[in-house]
């Protein structure tokens, strides 16, 4: 109750407080409109067979919840791109954390220039979509590309993004590396938060290498570990520019996002029932994060 | 910190061989764009994996004329950072604006206004509701949509940190201020606002490059040529001239140099504050 006590004493009586609320409104106002009017205004559209701006409309009832399994062409079913979207965030989460840990291990040693690679790490980070994209376009060109032209050594020949189960492969890849640097920063701050006591303490009782890692290193890292996979799942799960940039969906690579990014920005589909599919989205999203966040409250109850 | 231990020599041959391999893989893409965009078309055709050949510096920078021109590079990169400073520089006030009163808790219920920040970003975003109402507003072509959505919106993270940060600050400044008859936003304005600065600039240049390299915003909502920002510009070269890759190169390199220019000089800043802000958020 400490808390209580303490803003009691903060209202200060030079301060109108009718003051101190209009310079909060700019933020608040920004906060409501942009973060929580939009999901407002989704669900209504969900209940119309809205088309587009000017274009009458009328009220639908649960019709596009129905149908939402049938929205837009009949190429890219639902479940398709459901399917795509698990393979997908599965293989980004899984590879870029171990790639990103393993990397922070590396990086977090001492030695002269760790600073210089941590940063060479981060850097597609902050690089935007379209450069990324482009730019493993050509690595990936069929005719023209480094890969291709190996492979028309070798005598072989493939049509790399084009390709049905590969071009997924090297989503995934291009994926992981615009973006692994950044959990790798993330791991390199826990292990700093490590105290050296505890490693040189563990070193005296024998733990090195591998047990050092499994047994100490790893435990002390559970917090990080648990922040990373959330962002990382999150992060995955609504991912499809770069999708959009590398392959535009084509060969087998529409997520759900990209599926909904595509119906939304196309102007002779049905709104009414991309809302519907977007909420069902969202709840999937949701799904996904109450059942890691009960696993790890179960794991943690277990300790 | 001395160590106790050396490292076994195997485990530091394995970290090099890692760090050697992942150098590689970082910047072979990057190197392979610039290598081709310095090359003309024909020797790109002749030999796509051969490195360019060392020209008089007008024929090597060819492509890059050729990609300011078509990219219109001068007055994009005007417009360009012209809203995306203009943005950020909007972010950085509002965030100040909401940080003070909300870290001093300079009105009743005060804390309930953080947990409705804290409640927004429960709620998902949905494209589709975006341009509804960028379209019913009357905003759709209009490059005060950029200002709006790079200005006013993904602050939450921010703000938080922000919060954070001026609780830090002592209020013994802020009592004497107003004592002195200090007005409320005089104080924000001339003290606040230049105590917070190392959180906003780390915000500022967050922004920035956001903006920068944000290709989606002014493809979804803006039509006109002459409003695409530079990345976006970028987007719709390549979908000109797909088979260009020399041009594409050229244009492609010129959007990225910028921010790694950036990069290069203010990495601590961008690196800690992106990471920052995941840990708070």
């Amino acid at each position: 109750m400490e808390k209580k006590k303490h803003s009691k004493l903060k209202t200060s009586p030079l301060v109108n407080p009718y003051v101190a609320i209009l310079a909060t409104l700019p933020a608040l106002v920004s906060i409501f409109v942009l973060s929580m009017l939009p999901s407002i205004v989704n669900l209504a559209i969900s209940f119309t067979d809205y088309h587009g701006v000017g274009q009458p409309f009328e009220f639908v009832g649960f019709d596009n919840f129905i149908r939402a399994f049938k929205v837009g062409d009949a190429s890219v079913s639902i479940w398709d791109s459901l399917l795509n979207t698990v393979v997908f965030s599965i293989s980004v989460v899984i590879v870029q954390q171990a790639l990103s840990l393993g990397m922070a291990l590396v990086v977090a040693r001492k030695f002269k220039g760790r600073s210089f690679f941590r940063a060479l790490f981060f850097m597609p980070t902050i690089l935007g979509v379209s450069v990324v994209g482009f730019t493993w376009q050509l690595v990936f060109d069929p005719v023209s590309g480094p890969i291709a032209v190996i492979l028309t050594k070798l005598g072989k020949s493939s049509a790399l993004l084009g390709e049905e189960v590969l071009s997924m492969f090297l989503v995934v890849l291009v994926a992981i590396w615009s973006n692994f640097g950044y959990a790798m920063v993330v791991y390199i701050a826990g292990l700093q938060n490590i105290s050296e006591d505890i490693r040189e303490a563990a070193e005296i009782d024998g733990a090195r290498g591998g047990k050092m890692f499994w047994y100490i290193t790893l435990p002390l890292l559970k917090n990080t570990l648990v922040i990373n996979f959330w962002i990382s799942i999150s992060g995955t799960l609504a991912m499809f520019d770069i999708i959009f940039v590398l392959t535009n969906g084509t060969a087998n690579t529409t997520t759900l996002a990209l599926y909904i990014f595509q119906l939304a920005t196309n102007s002779a589909s049905n709104q009414g029932q991309a809302a519907a599919l977007n909420i069902y989205f969202s709840l999937f999203v949701m799904l996904v994060m109450l059942v890691f966040n009960a696993t790890v409250r179960r794991k943690e109850a277990e300790e | 910190m001395k160590k106790l231990r050396r490292e076994p020599i195997g485990v530091t041959v394995l970290c090099w061989t890692a760090l050697a391999v992942m150098t590689l893989v970082m910047v072979f893409p990057l190197l392979l764009v610039l290598n081709v965009s310095l090359k003309s078309s024909t020797d790109f055709l002749k030999d796509p994996s051969g490195l360019f050949a060392f020209k008089p510096f007008k024929e090597l920078f060819a492509n890059y004329k050729e990609a300011f021109e078509v990219l219109d590079v001068f007055g994009r990169l005007a417009y360009t950072v012209g809203i995306t400073v203009g943005s950020a520089l909007i972010s950085c006030v509002v965030i100040a604006l909401v940080a003070f009163p909300l870290a001093r808790g300079h009105f009743k219920g005060s804390d309930k206004v953080f947990t409705f920040i804290l409640l927004s970003t429960f709620f998902p975003g949905s494209l589709i509701a975006n341009i509804f109402l960028v379209q019913n507003l009357g905003l759709y072509n209009s490059p005060f949509v950029l200002v709006i959505f790079w200005g006013f919106g993904g602050l939450t993270v921010y703000i938080f940190m922000a919060i954070q940060f001026v609780k830090d600050i002592p209020r013994d400044l802020d009592e004497a201020a107003f004592i002195d008859g200090c007005g409320y936003f005089r104080y924000v304005f001339g003290f606040v606002i230049p105590l917070m600065k190392p959180i906003l600039s780390t915000v500022f240049i967050l922004k920035l490059v956001g903006g920068w390299n944000d290709f989606l915003t002014p493809y979804i909502y803006l039509i006109e040529d002459k409003y695409m920002t530079i990345s976006t510009g970028l987007f719709a070269f390549k979908g000109q001239f797909s088979s260009d890759w020399t041009g594409i190169s050229a244009a492609t390199f010129t959007v990225a140099l910028p921010v790694i220019c950036l990069y290069v000089f203010l990495q601590r800043y961008i690196i800690e504050g992106m990471a920052a802000g995941a840990l708070k958020g």
